[in-house]
């Protein structure tokens, strides 16, 4: 039985909020994300971790944080890149299309800054969860590769890095000289 | 003007600038004009008294407008110039007594300093030698409105209005002064007769009106002649005023709600049925309305406001018939209000309809998620049978959205619910089942809530609430930081959550927590303060904006941890604050007549007259005198001298509130055998980083040059609890508590436990009766009834056995025997009358003790244990049953029967009457005795989370606040 899609309203983080996230987190996600990486969703793109809310509750959200060129992982590529490190949906709410907003949301914000030193999103699923990857596939991601003992405590520890490149469309302005 | 003249013109010329300079402040000017006149007339009277006048006013200035550094030395300055003033002023007056300028600035002199009966004196004095003086008469008519000398300020009105009856502000004082002294009829003629002045060429027989404030002021003019026809029972003239006036009005709503008022008061119901369906149409949301609405109909009030204890509605059948029926219209009218559907659950006994309605209710809060469903529903509670009703639907409700997501009673083509429905129900149930005493279940569904949907700030909040009535205020404090972090936005948690850690025993991390919504004390300015200079600010700005509840709360988490002088600091602030709020409506009593906002000035005149009674007031009060008390008791046996009486009252053990009780002693004591290893690393740390940050902050404010703040010469209070009498102090709170809020059965309390230590014994005597009169089943009550005999037999035989000191006059010890005679005489009159006849004053006790556990025993088991009590001490030779009390021989087997009546807890005794009967058990038998230890475990077994019974409650890490903050 597949339940109707909920009602979610989509907003940015809001920095004196920070700690509901954390505590969606922790709920739904076996791993702890260090002090650190909420610092940067709130320092490099609050609008683009984005927060789903039933009413005034808190129901899921996607976390995100800008990373510098010299930060990025790949071979020697060049330019910022959108790392997505969480997209969390509390169990009861699940499979009532939230995530999908909240993942069309968070691109949808990032491409809207026009910053085209931005070339891509990335992120990382476990091996081992499937359904995930054809979530993901959905929008845009592609698998690029498998990275070995990613995770420390969970099993499988390996993960799938997904890649979803950025489009600017040619109207944005490229001043020529 | 007369004896000024006594100077040469020139002089005279130069006395007038004098006054001129004052009036326009300009005091520089104005003392050396004095001075130069005094030159040659040192002893000229009224220019002593201006250049006294002038310094006052200036030194006012320095007070007031200084602010900034070196406020101690200032303050000593201006106390300097005050006193010269006085001086000044007193000289003047000797040598011109007969100036009615002398004695009105002698007043307005008392009148700067606030003491305004004196002022009046003087303003009286003054009015002796220039009875027409408009000035002098105006201003005491202010003074006497201000102390509420009802009468004097109508005959000042009256003079003054004779004098002069061309102004506008002297034909309303005057109505006000008529009307507020109870003389309504000449209130109206007054009204009646200014408005004939007016001019009638305006639309509807009013004046023409020139703008918007013209035309409100007439109306609100009109209104007050309709508030002055009711309050004289008029109703019928009023109602026919209102009649004419109501297109001059402007106050339309008003004009209505009074026209249904005052047609019910005259026993038109039919009209003000008419009239109260015209207003509900309007705003169906007021209970007022309704309330009105039902009453012409000849149906009961509401029974929302508390239900006086659980009083049931007695309501007929078919009054409950003609109510349903009603709301069942007003229902199919208001679909969406909210009240036409609330009230019916409070009219409707216990039944299907009962059920159905409630379930309508329910649903749609539930649905949308409304927090506060509990809070709107918990009134119902009163009656067992509804609160039962209320838990079987919602136990349905959570079976019914398990099992298809659709409420009891929904069709399955209903939309489903969304998954936050059934949280909403968990919420609800752990309130429910909180307010049944069903800990473990309510804790269940706060969990089951937790775990559903961890992100709503509200439910950490109703687990804290749980854990507090089970007694752990720790943990009830951390969930409410819990609760504080996740929205730092959020004032109402912030505050929330300071309120629970003060009770928890936190005071500085409270501190701190507040501190972030204080002015001035914010991140920014945490960074060049040092956190000394941060705690001052902050506790500046929150006295300044009297802050009430946290200076109570901060109060009492002093006094727990036996800091008497910073818990006496705060309640103090709070006494004051209400001293200020009724110094404050000095300036309205101009104000208002000139701007014409009548029934609110009359109704503000009597809202400051209600205002000590408020719980705010009586609650800082009455922590004063605790303090005060306590630290009478703390003085040196012999330098109270109490004497006997005080003897007997045993220290006053009850602090402010249970609440916090035992979580108190060293706050974040890494060093607290009772914390767990956990607990103990978190606390640590917390202070190392504490200290870090500190010894940082301390740095940069020291290379800096930080701006003085405003300094508070005593900021712990120590001053205030140096006091030499403190019971002199606890007086005079005492005797605003009786004049202000006699009806509170706490105010007889304190005042018995003042004047025993005071040996005052008739004060006493009648404090008790008071306390009986008011609550006869107290426990505290029945104490100290017993104690004051047994304390009053002791009395009596010490005098018994005094002899005579040597040397004293036989007058002295005449009067002194006479007086005595007449306590004596009182007492054994007030004794017989309480006590059941018998022969030893032991005997009588003991039956009075006895009827008093026959009546009230069964209600809990505070009267059981005081009862308990009583019997213990009254068989203990060493206690009260110690000679000179005859009666009754001390036995042991009645001693035990106190014991078991002071142990006989069961399942429905509260925590704070097990906190208090072991408190009891304490006092009577000392704490190593097997007795107390076993009720200790038998209670701890009853609240295992009750940190005063040794328990506690270990919060999941994950509904622990994250420790990075702060």
């Amino acid at each position: 039985m597949d339940a109707a899609d909920l009602d979610v309203s989509l907003e940015p983080l809001h920095y004196k909020r920070l700690e509901q996230l954390r505590i969606l987190n922790a709920a739904v996600l076996p791993v702890r994300f260090p002090n650190s990486f909420y610092d940067d969703c709130v320092k490099s793109s609050s609008d683009s971790t984005v927060l789903a809310h039933l009413d005034d509750l808190l129901v899921g959200a996607v976390a995100t944080r800008v990373e510098k060129a010299s930060k990025s992982e790949g071979e020697g590529e060049q330019g910022a890149r959108l790392y997505i490190g969480s997209v969390c949906v509390l169990a009861p709410y699940r499979n009532r299309g939230i995530g999908g907003k909240l993942i069309a949301k968070c691109l949808a914000a990032a491409e809207a800054w026009g910053d085209e030193n931005i070339k891509d999103a990335y992120l990382h699923v476990q091996t081992s969860n499937e359904e995930a990857v054809k979530f993901y596939e959905k929008y845009g991601f592609v698998k690029q590769r498998v990275i070995e003992n990613y995770y420390k405590r969970i099993d499988p520890p390996h993960a799938v890095l997904m890649v979803r490149p950025f489009v600017y469309p040619p109207s944005t302005p490229s001043i020529q000289v | 003007m007369s004896d000024s003249l006594l100077l040469p013109p020139k002089e005279a010329g130069s006395f007038k600038q004098i006054v001129r300079c004052y009036e326009m402040k300009q005091y520089k000017k104005g003392l050396k004009t004095a001075d130069g006149i005094l030159k040659k007339f040192p002893n000229h009277g009224e220019t002593l008294a201006m250049k006294g006048l002038i310094i006052n006013a200036s030194s006012d200035n320095l007070a007031g407008g200084g602010g900034g550094g070196g406020a101690a030395s200032s303050l000593a300055s201006v106390e300097a110039k005050k006193a010269e003033a006085y001086d000044l002023v007193r000289l003047g007056l000797k040598h011109d007594l007969k100036s009615h300028v002398c004695w009105h600035v002698y007043g307005l002199l008392y009148r700067s300093d606030r003491n305004y009966n004196q002022a009046i004196k003087c303003y009286l004095n003054a009015l002796r030698q220039d009875p027409e003086n408009t000035n002098i008469l105006r201003d005491l008519s202010m003074l006497q409105i201000q102390m509420r000398d009802i009468k004097g300020y109508a005959e000042t009105r009256q003079k003054l209005f004779g004098i002069r009856t061309n102004s506008r502000f002297n034909w309303i004082s005057f109505a006000i002064g008529q009307h507020l002294n109870g003389n309504h009829e000449m209130a109206v003629e007054v009204l009646n007769a200014y408005h004939t002045t007016l001019d009638t060429s305006g639309p509807n027989g009013g004046p023409k009106f020139s703008s918007d404030l013209e035309k409100y002021e007439h109306g609100e003019l009109l209104l007050y002649r309709a508030m002055v026809l009711e309050e004289g029972n008029l109703f019928d003239e009023a109602l026919a005023h209102l009649d004419t006036c109501e297109p001059l009005a402007v106050d339309h709503v008003g004009l209505k709600e009074q026209r249904a008022r005052l047609l019910l008061k005259a026993g038109r119901n039919a009209e003000a049925e008419e009239m109260y369906q015209i207003l509900v149409e309007f705003q169906p949301e007021s209970h007022s309305y309704h309330d009105g609405l039902r009453a012409s109909m000849g149906l009961p009030p509401s029974t929302r406001p508390d239900a006086n204890g659980g009083a049931a509605t007695s309501s007929t059948p078919e009054q409950i018939e003609r109510m349903t029926a009603l709301y069942a219209e007003l229902r199919d009218e208001h679909p969406k209000c909210s009240a036409v559907q609330r009230i019916p659950l409070d009219f409707l006994p216990v039944g299907t309809q009962f059920k159905t309605r409630l379930l309508a209710y329910v649903r749609r809060r539930l649905t949308r998620g409304i927090p506060s469903l509990f809070s709107d529903l918990k009134g119902l509670y009163v009656h067992a049978a509804k609160a039962a009703v209320i838990e079987a639907l919602f136990l349905e409700i959570e079976e019914s959205l398990k099992k298809s997501e659709l409420f009891p009673e929904a069709s399955a083509d209903d939309m489903r619910e969304a998954p936050s429905t059934l949280l909403w129900t968990y919420i609800y149930l752990a309130q429910h089942f909180d307010r049944m005493n069903d800990t473990p279940r309510a804790l269940a569904y706060a969990d089951a809530a937790l775990k559903h949907t961890p992100t709503v700030i509200d439910l950490y909040l109703v687990k804290a609430k749980i854990l507090k009535h089970a007694g752990d205020p720790v943990s009830s404090a951390l969930l409410a930081d819990m609760a504080r972090s996740m929205d730092l936005a959020d004032r109402y948690l912030n505050t929330i959550c300071v309120k629970k850690l003060l009770r928890a025993g936190h005071q500085k991390q409270a501190e701190n927590t507040i501190m972030l919504f204080t002015r001035g004390t914010g991140p920014d300015d945490s960074k060049h303060k040092t956190a000394e200079e941060l705690s001052r600010a902050t506790q500046r700005n929150l006295y300044d904006m009297q802050c009430s509840w946290y200076e109570i709360e901060c109060g009492a988490c002093h006094e727990r941890q036996g800091e008497l002088g910073k818990a006496l600091k705060k309640y103090v602030a709070v006494t004051k604050h209400y001293a200020d709020i009724t110094e404050d409506q000095f300036d309205f009593h101009t104000y208002c007549v000139r701007k014409m906002t009548l029934r609110s000035y009359v109704e503000m005149l009597r809202m400051e007259d209600r205002l000590h009674r408020e719980k705010a007031y009586r609650r800082g009060a009455s922590g004063a005198i605790r303090v005060y008390v306590k630290l009478h008791d703390k003085k040196p046996s012999g330098a109270g001298g109490a004497g006997v009486l005080g003897a007997v009252v045993r220290p006053h053990a009850r602090a402010a509130d249970i609440a916090g009780r035992n979580a108190d002693g060293a706050p974040l004591d890494p060093d607290d055998p009772n914390l767990t290893p956990a607990e103990r690393k978190r606390i640590k740390q917390k202070l190392r980083k504490a200290e870090a940050k500190a010894a940082s902050k301390e740095e940069k404010a020291a290379s800096k040059d930080g701006t003085p703040s405003t300094k508070d010469d005593d900021p712990d209070g120590a001053q205030l609890a140096s006091t030499d009498n403190p019971l002199g102090e606890a007086t005079k709170i005492v005797s605003m508590l009786q004049q202000h809020a006699p009806s509170h059965v706490e105010t007889h309390l304190l005042a018995f436990e003042v004047y025993m230590r005071s040996g005052k014994a008739i004060l006493a005597l009648q404090a008790a009766k008071q306390a009986v009169r008011l609550s006869p089943e107290s426990p505290a009550t029945h104490r100290n009834v017993c104690a004051m005999f047994v304390a009053c037999e002791r009395l009596f035989a010490q005098w018994d056995a005094e002899k005579p000191a040597e040397g004293e006059k036989p007058a002295v010890a005449a009067a002194r025997a006479a007086q005595r005679g007449t306590v004596r005489e009182v007492y054994a009159l007030e004794r017989d009358e309480m006590l059941p006849k018998g022969t030893g004053m032991l005997d009588r006790l003991e039956a009075y003790n006895a009827s008093y556990l026959e009546a009230h025993g069964t209600l809990s088991l505070a009267q059981r244990s005081a009862a308990g009590e009583v019997l213990h001490r009254m068989h203990t030779p060493t206690d009260w049953g110690a000679a000179p009390l005859t009666g009754a021989s001390r036995s042991d087997s009645a001693r035990a029967r106190g014991v078991e009546l002071m142990c006989s807890a069961d399942a429905s005794s509260s925590l704070a009457d097990r906190l208090d009967a072991l408190d009891t058990l304490r006092g009577v038998l000392g704490t190593a005795d097997a007795h107390v230890s076993s009720f200790l475990s038998a209670s701890l077994q009853a609240f295992p989370y009750a940190r005063c019974f040794g328990g506690s409650y270990e919060l999941p890490e994950e509904q622990r606040p994250s420790s990075t903050d702060a």
